[in-house]
C-alpha cells in the first residue's frame, strides 16, 4: 500500500511540471480551477442537505429497522447471513454510518471470519447510491433518475448475493 | 428524485409521529448538520483538486490521458463530444483508484454537459457506473482490517475485485435492458 503514497504527490508534481513546460500561467490556472470548485460546491450543497436530510429521518423514525425486519426473510432466502442485513441496507444511505458498521461487524466476528470478509466485499462494491445519484445530477436541470437509482439498488444487493457466494470459496 | 425524497420523507416522518414524536425535528437538524460538515471536508478536497485539474487541463495532459480510455467509454456511454471524453476519463480513471472525491466534481461536470448534449442515456448511465463502485483496491475496507489485527487482510483484494467488477457489469447490462424495453414501448 505504500506506493501509493507516492502515487498522488508525484500526479500533483506532474502537473505543474507539464504545465510549466507548456507555458501555462499556472497561478491563474490555479485560481479559475478553485473559483469552479466554490461555485460548484454552492450548487451541490441544497442538494447534500436534502439527501443527508432524507436519510437520517428514514434512519432515526425507525423506518430503517423495519425495512431490515422486512427483508431478512429474503436475504436468507438468498443464503446471506441475517447479521449483514442492517450493513447491507445502510449502505446505499450513509457512508459513515456504515463504516460503523463495517468495523463493528469485524470486532464482534472476528477480522478473518466469513462473515467479516462477505462485509468488506459488499462495502467495497457497493456505493451510497442516493447521494451519488443526487450529486452528479445536481447540475443538470431533467432530475429524473428512477431508472439509474433502481438499477443500482438492484446491481449492488446481486452483488451482495455474488460476495455471500464467492467468499464460500475464497 | 422527487418520488423518492417525497416517499422517503413522508414514510420516516409518518413513523415519527406513531413512535417518537420529538425524533422529527432532532432527526432532520441531525442530517442538516451532516450536510455542513460534509461540504466543508469536500470543500478542501474539490478546491485542491479541481486546480490541479485544471492545470492539466490547460497544459492539454488530459486528452493525452484519456487517450486509453476514450473509446470505449465513448461507446459505452454513447458520448460523442471531446471535451466531455476528457472528464469522464479523468472520472473513471479517479473512481477506478478509489479518489471518489476527486472524480464527483468532475462526474458532475460531465453529466451536466451531456444532458445539454442531449444524451440523458450517458448521464444516467454514468450515475450507475459510479454508485456501483469501481474501485479497483478496497483501500478504505483494508486500512480498518488491518487496524483490527487481521493476519490476512490482502487476501480480500481478489474476493473484493470480483465483486465490484459483478455489480458494475450487472447494473450496465441492466441499464441496457431497462432502457431497450422503455425504447420499444414508446414506439
Amino acid at each position: 500500500m505504500k506506493i501509493f503514497a507516492f502515487v498522488l504527490p508525484c500526479f500533483v508534481l506532474f502537473a505543474f511540471i507539464s504545465a510549466f513546460i507548456k507555458k501555462v500561467n499556472i497561478y491563474d490556472a490555479f485560481i479559475s480551477g478553485v473559483n469552479d470548485a466554490i461555485a460548484l460546491l454552492l450548487s451541490i450543497f441544497p442538494y447534500i442537505c436534502a439527501v443527508l436530510i432524507m436519510n437520517e429521518l428514514a434512519i432515526q423514525s425507525g423506518l430503517w429497522n423495519l425495512l431490515c425486519k422486512l427483508l431478512k426473510p429474503l436475504f436468507s432466502l438468498f443464503k446471506i447471513p441475517p447479521e449483514l442485513t442492517k450493513l447491507i441496507l445502510l449502505k446505499p444511505l450513509s457512508g459513515s454510518g456504515s463504516l460503523a458498521i463495517l468495523s463493528d461487524i469485524y470486532k464482534n466476528y472476528g477480522v478473518d471470519s466469513y462473515i467479516s470478509r462477505c462485509a468488506s466485499c459488499i462495502f467495497s462494491s457497493s456505493e451510497t447510491v442516493f447521494y451519488i445519484g443526487a450529486l452528479y445530477f445536481s447540475k443538470c436541470k431533467n432530475k429524473k433518475l428512477t431508472t439509474a437509482i433502481i438499477t443500482c439498488l438492484l446491481s449492488n444487493f446481486a452483488s451482495c448475493i455474488f460476495a455471500c457466494f464467492i467468499c464460500r470459496f475464497l | 428524485m422527487n418520488a423518492i425524497f417525497l416517499l422517503f420523507c413522508t414514510f420516516s416522518l409518518i413513523f415519527c409521529i406513531f413512535k417518537s414524536p420529538e425524533t422529527a425535528l432532532s432527526a432532520m437538524l441531525e442530517g442538516a448538520n451532516k450536510s455542513i460538515l460534509l461540504i466543508f471536508s469536500l470543500a478542501s478536497v474539490y478546491i485542491v483538486w479541481m486546480g490541479v485539474y485544471n492545470l492539466l487541463e490547460k497544459s492539454n495532459v488530459t486528452s493525452k490521458l484519456a487517450l486509453g480510455l476514450k473509446k470505449p467509454i465513448n461507446k459505452l456511454l454513447k458520448n460523442k463530444n471531446d471535451q466531455i471524453s476528457k472528464l469522464l476519463c479523468m472520472n473513471f480513471a479517479c473512481n477506478l483508484l478509489g479518489l471518489g472525491g476527486i472524480a464527483t466534481p468532475l462526474g458532475i461536470n460531465a453529466c451536466y454537459k451531456m444532458q445539454e448534449d442531449n444524451n440523458f442515456f450517458g448521464a444516467e448511465l454514468l450515475v450507475v457506473i459510479s454508485a456501483t463502485s469501481i474501485q479497483i483496491l478496497p483501500t478504505s475496507v483494508i486500512s480498518i482490517a488491518v487496524s483490527l489485527g487481521s493476519k490476512n487482510a490482502y487476501s480480500l483484494i481478489f474476493p473484493c475485485f470480483l465483486c465490484t467488477v459483478f455489480s458494475t457489469l450487472f447494473g450496465v447490462v441492466l441499464f441496457y435492458i431497462f432502457k431497450s424495453k422503455r425504447l420499444k414501448n414508446k414506439k
